[in-house]
């Protein structure tokens, strides 16, 4: 399989969001294009998705605040309809007041989408709150695999 | 007319302006400047250089084997400029792969269109100034439109992961310092054409001049050369970019490791 298409099939949303130059719709749309999908549907259902409003379209990407930069990253990713998310740190300089909003967001839209995510946490109480399932990572392997219910606090560190 | 001295009187002139020389290095001396040694060794290697290459003119000039030796000449200049501009790419494995054929198509094509054109008769005193003008600018512009865009690239590594993470190919993710690059390179060719006359004589047009060459040629002649140093450049700056991608990046359009060493 060509990277291009894998990559419009699992998506890695980065732990920093970098916006490309121009408006949300350009960054949103670009990818869009590159893979010929003309939707403008799309643009604006997976900015709102994401809960940012469709006034944020016009708005110039890069004068963002570091939490919507992380949402217009999220609604790139999910314009091209994935079926796997590869979340970095997805809430990282998100502030407080916030988090637990994105945190619902992306839950809510993986959900409704059926997508699968991978979210990568360094926060033990945060991998309890959104994930079904919980792998512990230690230097490079998978120790172990269980449900958030089960996952011992003393197994992360 | 031309410079109305032999060879013999002209060592002695050398040996007189040679005077500057040693004033600079008691200057420097002097001001703990630190650089009468590398000033000397500069002076000594490229006039030692620039006395060999006379030599070897004027044995070129005269024997009937000129043709086959030009190209001994034109390889060597490639070679040496590929090499040479390849530097700029420190971790960059086998940067020459992009600097030679990058200098060869772009120097060449300006070289082509110049014999067609007549500008450049084909004879060894035409072709070896112009041949080493055209690839010595050509290395100077390969370089820097190389050093440009590894910095580029490096600069924004996350914003290209970024378009690569979304299935954008590599040849649009980099598009837009492929562009920054080639425009950086030809900055200094595209000042001095503003300048042309204004601030400084250059090169071809002070050689004609001394020579005794109609004010009027020889400014002529200069454009003629300028259109070829920039013509020239944006082919080598423009092949450059088209090349480097496959180093960049690898072959399934991720950023290649020797970029995170720099």
């Amino acid at each position: 399989m060509l990277p291009t298409v894998l990559r419009k099939t699992v998506i890695l949303v980065p732990q920093e969001s970098v916006m490309f130059p121009g408006t949300v719709k350009d960054n949103i749309s670009l990818a869009l294009r590159i893979h010929n999908i003309n939707n403008d549907n799309k643009i604006s259902e997976s900015l709102t998705d994401t809960g940012l409003s469709t006034t944020f379209l016009s708005k110039k990407a890069q004068q963002l605040s570091g939490g919507e930069k992380k949402r217009v990253s999220l609604a790139r990713a999910l314009a091209l309809s994935p079926t796997i998310l590869l979340l970095d740190e997805p809430t990282t300089g998100i502030d407080p007041k916030n988090l637990h909003t994105v945190e619902q967001r992306i839950i809510r839209f993986t959900k409704q989408r059926n997508l699968t995510a991978l979210w990568v946490t360094h926060d033990v109480s945060q991998a309890k709150r959104v994930s079904d399932r919980i792998a512990n990572l230690k230097q490079g392997q998978i120790t172990t695999i269980t449900t958030p219910n089960k996952f011992q606090w003393e197994e992360a560190y | 007319m031309g410079i109305p001295y032999t060879p013999l009187e002209g060592l002695y002139i050398l040996l007189a302006a040679s005077s500057l020389l040693v004033l600079v290095i008691i200057l420097s001396f002097y001001k703990k400047l630190g650089i009468g040694k590398e000033f000397t060794y500069a002076i000594v290697k490229g006039g030692g250089q620039l006395v060999l290459i006379a030599l070897f003119l004027t044995f070129l000039f005269q024997t009937k084997l000129w043709i086959f030796l030009i190209w001994i000449l034109l390889l060597t200049m490639i070679i040496v400029g590929g090499h040479t501009s390849a530097k700029r790419a420190t971790h960059m494995p086998h940067a020459f792969q992009i600097t030679t054929p990058s200098i060869l198509i772009g120097a060449t094509t300006a070289l082509i269109v110049l014999a067609l054109s007549r500008a450049m008769p084909l004879q060894p005193q035409y072709i070896i100034p112009l041949a080493g003008m055209a690839f010595g600018n050509s290395m100077s512009i390969c370089s820097l439109s190389l050093d440009r865009l590894v910095r580029e690239i490096n600069l924004n590594r996350t914003g290209i992961e970024s378009m690569l993470s979304l299935g954008i190919p590599s040849k649009q993710a980099m598009e837009e310092y492929n562009r920054l690059s080639i425009r950086a390179a030809l900055i200094p060719t595209i000042d001095r054409l503003k300048t042309l006359g204004v601030i400084f004589i250059p090169g071809a047009m002070a050689g004609l001049l001394i020579a005794g060459t109609d004010p009027l040629v020889a400014a002529e002649y200069q454009i003629i050369v300028y259109l070829m140093i920039v013509g020239g450049g944006i082919i080598t700056a423009m092949t450059v970019a088209f090349l480097a991608r496959k180093k960049i990046f690898t072959e399934y359009d991720q950023l290649a490791e020797w970029l995170y060493k720099e």
